[in-house]
């Protein structure tokens, strides 16, 4: 594991990659680390009471279905009151990050 | 493919569900490292060492799901929709161009069908409005040894299915007429429809303002002038002043009523697409018809309504049909002359669009430019998806990702489906502005005859759902092949990079080119029509059509309806033409019946000594005009022999006649047909022959020379006149001055039209004109379409072989033999699609041979130069990109990847 993620953090990064579609754990999973180039690399187990937690609050929705393969899984959508927090939630963590770069004394951008 | 839903688990289920769920989510790991080379063994432990504790994870995700509520699932269907639905926003806004060429060509496509469908939907539905058309039938007399099945029925007929109260609950007549109307300073030619009293009754149709007909006026002959006036006819006169119902009309010199005004949608009973001015009641016939008081109310043989009647309720269409034929059996024989070989011949009102005999070509013609309309759609369809196919490639990458990590293709191709949906209907939208402002063009539109059209395209309910299905069903059409291709589960030669690979993948190139070869074969097929109808419009303008007058002008006045005896109606045409030839540039002038190439056709019975009529026929048919003396001058006819006529020819000297070199040839072959006499129909007195003329065209531009007779207007009973003037002023100026010298000598006379001999010609090439001018701009529109997809597609491809193209040009290629390459492989499918139109046109340009003068149906002109002139515009389109790529520079591109 190349670096911890913050609860928030994931929660985020789902958001983000299901509003390009849906898509199961394992395939979120997957997506991060492409993206990230494994910097950031989730320790997988967590990923799973995160993403029942944002289908809780009604941001996400899951659905059983097939893959393509052939398995059974579960298939996460993002729903439209998922789009608005998404909206929200990386404007927040945008801020959050230029507070810490400014704290930790690099320029901003 | 199935797939089990299980949306918001009920409590027991959670349990499973999670675990269910991990257990997916490890097998998958597994089986990616598998794949990586691991054992199976190494790698289920290593997907569970990855995953971490899993039982710690399992029990807070079971807290966490125990904890959903149960959701409604068509929210989550609405929300994943309004989704996908934004994406497509988003992703349209992103590549503004792409977007803007899927709007434009697809709103001329959607928006030419849809004009084409709104005129389609008008005139074929006629024009109108009835209660129940389904009761309604129409009843022609049949004259099928005649080879008229569907021809009027006389009066006395009408009369005689009007008592069958055991069939119909009402019977109505009706036929055109042509009156004149008077104001205070002018006359004007009016046309108008005789109806049966009751005929709105019968039908159903409520007047706009005042009533219809009264029982009392359809009982006595000539007693009640009353009239119904046209709408547009009531808003252009009287400005839709509902006063009207109190004022009076003059029509054919007697002053009417006007007891109502027609619904704006009743245009006319007779001829669909003519806003008839006024209706009257038959009785009225004497003062309304052309010939005076010569209206034949009792005559069986004389022949002239249209019969429209509602069956009684319960009884069949065959037992009417089988009522009237038992009629028609005793019309046979109780009026053995008038009815010989005719019966009834009744068809449901809802099958008859105009008339049966021209429904069929009225179909056809519609069909087939349907189909032209209907093809350009295609091509841009096919464009787009050709433009959706190449950006989807780039996407390519991350869909496949997606589908290897088992996102769902249906998922997908809805994501991809409801993008190019948002565009068809976004270009339907757009298409109906288009084709709003094309109706809008169209209406304005005039064919080259005497009566104004009068159109009304609108855009009604069923417009609006063709459109809509038209749209919806593009957006499927070109979203549909590049979707399932971006997402074709055969992912192996993708995941490989392919973008960098020399060969790419072969199956998609094959799809692309069938595209490319579809369109160019529809962009020739429609380019070569216009071609054969463009080349038939120049061969028709050299045609020798037997006269010479090019220039000059005509006016058609009608003298009969003011001067109904012989001698004073030739009196005013003398004047006229003396008038005429007395203002300053005006020549020559002469006067004929009919010019040739009109819209009307004169024959009449002759006996010739030594010709055996037709068998079965007791007379010659032959084509005949009645024309001035001067008429062979001024049209710049030859007289062959004999001489014109003269002024001694007058009523009280010998009847003479001019014959045509066909009729010479034809009825006195071998001698000289000067001095000959002919007898017309069962006429006493014959007609000498003093001249032969040249032949003319008469009819059709395509026709051969006919036989032809002339005979002297000073020795007939004009009914009215074309006054033909030329000299040094412009044609316009002598048909303005032309119609200003006739109302000086007559107000009332009625000027039918004036026209220049130009415009008078343009009526034999309105059709191919016509063609030529739609297929043309659908061509162009269609090449342009193709053209622009030609050039994308070889820009993509280029694009994407870079790297190749660097190989190869440090193996040493020139840039000329990169250009070359590109080229071959651009124009092979641009060549093989302009064979195919080129070989459908063959085929189809057979279909169109009766349209075409002078010009064979596989015209090497046009079956070599279209072709030549498709391959150069494709070459440029691809010659552009391809030098783009003879730039590569090989180190780079090399490189890149």
């Amino acid at each position: 594991m190349a670096g911890d993620l913050y609860t928030g953090t994931l929660e985020l990064l789902i958001l983000q990659i299901l509003k390009e579609g849906a898509m199961h754990g394992y395939g979120i999973l997957r997506m991060i680390r492409e993206r990230t180039e494994g910097v950031l690399d989730v320790e997988q187990g967590a990923l799973y009471p995160a993403l029942h937690r944002l289908a809780r609050k009604g941001w996400i929705t899951g659905e059983w279905g097939e893959t393509e393969t052939g398995r059974r899984a579960r298939f996460y959508a993002l729903s439209h009151r998922g789009r608005t927090a998404l909206v929200k939630e990386t404007t927040r963590w945008n801020e959050h990050a230029r507070a810490v770069y400014s704290v930790l004394g690099h320029a901003e951008g | 493919m199935k797939r089990t839903f299980r949306i918001g688990s009920a409590r027991p289920d959670v349990e499973r569900d999670v675990r269910d769920e991990i257990h997916a989510h490890l097998e998958m790991e597994a089986e990616a490292l598998v794949a990586g080379g691991m054992s199976e063994t190494e790698a289920r432990e290593e997907a569970r060492r990855r995953f971490g504790d899993a039982s710690r994870h399992e029990a807070m995700t079971r807290r966490e799901a125990s904890r959903l509520q149960r959701r409604v699932r068509w929210t989550d269907r609405g929300d994943a929709l309004l989704q996908d639905l934004r994406y497509a926003f988003r992703r349209m806004g992103k590549s503004p161009g792409f977007s803007a060429v899927a709007l434009l060509s697809l709103a001329l496509g959607i928006g030419a069908n849809t004009a084409i469908f709104s005129i389609v939907n008008t005139i074929l539905r006629g024009g109108v409005p009835m209660r129940a058309p389904e009761e309604l039938v129409e009843i022609y007399t049949s004259e099928a040894n005649q080879g008229y099945p569907y021809s009027v029925s006389s009066v006395p007929d009408l009369m005689d299915l009007r008592e069958r109260t055991d069939l119909f609950t009402g019977v109505g007549g009706y036929e055109a007429f042509i009156s004149r109307y008077e104001t205070d300073d002018a006359t004007h030619p009016v046309t108008g429809e005789l109806v049966t009293h009751d005929l709105s009754a019968v039908l159903g149709i409520q007047p706009a303002l005042g009533r219809f007909f009264l029982p009392e006026e359809g009982r006595t002959v000539g007693t009640h002038p009353v009239v119904v006036l046209g709408h547009s006819f009531w808003q252009s006169r009287f400005g839709g002043d509902p006063s009207v119902l109190e004022r009076s009309v003059r029509l054919g010199g007697t002053l009417f009523t006007v007891v109502g005004v027609a619904p704006r949608e009743l245009q006319s009973f007779t001829a669909p697409g003519f806003a008839m001015d006024a209706w009257a009641p038959y009785q009225m016939a004497g003062a309304l018809s052309f010939d005076g008081d010569g209206y034949e109310f009792d005559s069986r043989g004389s022949q002239s309504v249209f019969i429209r009647a509602r069956v009684l309720p319960g009884v069949t269409l065959d037992e009417v049909r089988g009522a009237l034929a038992a009629m028609s059996a005793q019309h046979q024989a109780a009026y053995p002359e008038a009815w010989k070989g005719k019966e009834f011949n009744v068809l449901p009102t809802t099958e008859v669009s105009i008339h049966p005999m021209v429904d069929g070509p009225l179909k056809g013609v519609a069909a087939l430019v349907f189909s032209v309309a209907a093809l350009v759609l295609l091509i841009a369809c096919v464009n787009l998806a050709g433009f959706l196919l190449a950006r989807a490639s780039e996407r390519r990458k991350e869909i496949a990702l997606r589908l290897a990590l088992g996102a769902r293709r249906s998922a997908l191709v809805r994501q991809l489906l409801v993008e190019t949906l948002l565009l068809g209907f976004l270009g339907g939208a757009a298409g109906l502005l288009v084709a709003r402002w094309v109706l809008g063009v169209l209406v304005t539109f005039q064919p080259p005859i005497p009566f104004p059209l009068n159109l009304e395209f609108g855009l009604d309910g069923t417009v609006l759902l063709f459109t809509g299905l038209v749209s919806a069903g593009a957006g499927l059409l070109f979203g549909m092949i590049p979707a399932l291709q971006s997402t074709n589960p055969d992912l192996a030669p993708t995941l490989k990079d392919e973008a960098g690979s020399v060969t790419g993948s072969r199956k998609r190139i094959t799809l692309k080119n069938a595209l490319l070869v579809t369109q160019v074969a529809v962009s020739t097929l429609l380019l070569l029509g216009a071609g054969l109808f463009l080349r038939s419009l120049s061969s028709a303008q050299a045609m020798d059509l037997g006269f010479s007058a090019r220039d000059g002008a005509v006016a058609w006045v009608l003298v009969n309806m003011v001067e109904s005896d012989p001698d004073q109606a030739e009196l005013i045409i003398g004047t006229l033409e003396e008038r005429a030839l007395a203002i300053p540039g005006i020549e020559r002038v002469a006067t004929a019946e009919m010019l040739p190439l009109g819209v009307g056709l004169q024959t009449t019975a002759w006996v010739i000594p030594g010709v055996d009529p037709p068998p079965g026929e007791e007379f010659v048919s032959i084509r005949y005009n009645k024309v001035s003396g001067t008429y062979f001058e001024v049209m710049g006819i030859p007289m062959v022999a004999g001489r014109p006529f003269s002024p001694e020819d007058r009523r009280e000297s010998e009847p003479v006649a001019i014959v045509s070199q066909a009729a010479a040839r034809r009825y006195w072959p071998g001698e000289s047909p000067l001095g000959k006499e002919i007898r017309r129909g069962r006429q006493e007195a014959p007609y000498r022959i003093v001249g032969v003329a040249g032949d003319t065209k008469v009819w059709t531009l395509g026709e051969e020379f006919q036989p032809y007779i002339y005979l002297a207007r000073s020795q007939t009973t004009p009914a009215g006149a074309q006054l033909i003037a030329r000299g040094a002023l412009s044609d316009a100026q002598i048909a303005g001055q032309l119609r200003r010298m006739i109302r000086e000598v007559d107000r009332r006379l009625v000027i039918m039209e004036t026209k220049t001999i130009p415009e008078h010609l343009s009526i034999q090439l309105f059709p191919p004109r016509t063609a030529a001018a739609l297929l043309g701009a659908f061509g162009l529109l269609a090449l342009i379409l193709a053209t622009t997809g030609l050039y994308g597609a070889v820009a993509f491809s280029v694009s994407k072989r870079t790297r190749e193209m660097g190989i190869r040009m440090s193996m040493g290629a020139s840039a000329g033999e990169v250009v070359g390459m590109v080229l071959r492989g651009a124009m092979g499918p641009v060549v093989a699609g302009a064979l195919l139109g080129w070989l459908l046109s063959l085929g189809l340009a057979q279909v169109i041979r009766g349209f075409l003068y002078g010009t064979s149906p596989v015209d090497p002109v046009t079956f070599l130069g279209v072709p030549a002139l498709l391959l150069g515009v494709a070459v440029l389109a691809a010659i552009v990109p391809a030098r783009r790529a003879s730039r590569v520079n090989p180190v780079e591109a090399l490189r890149s990847e």
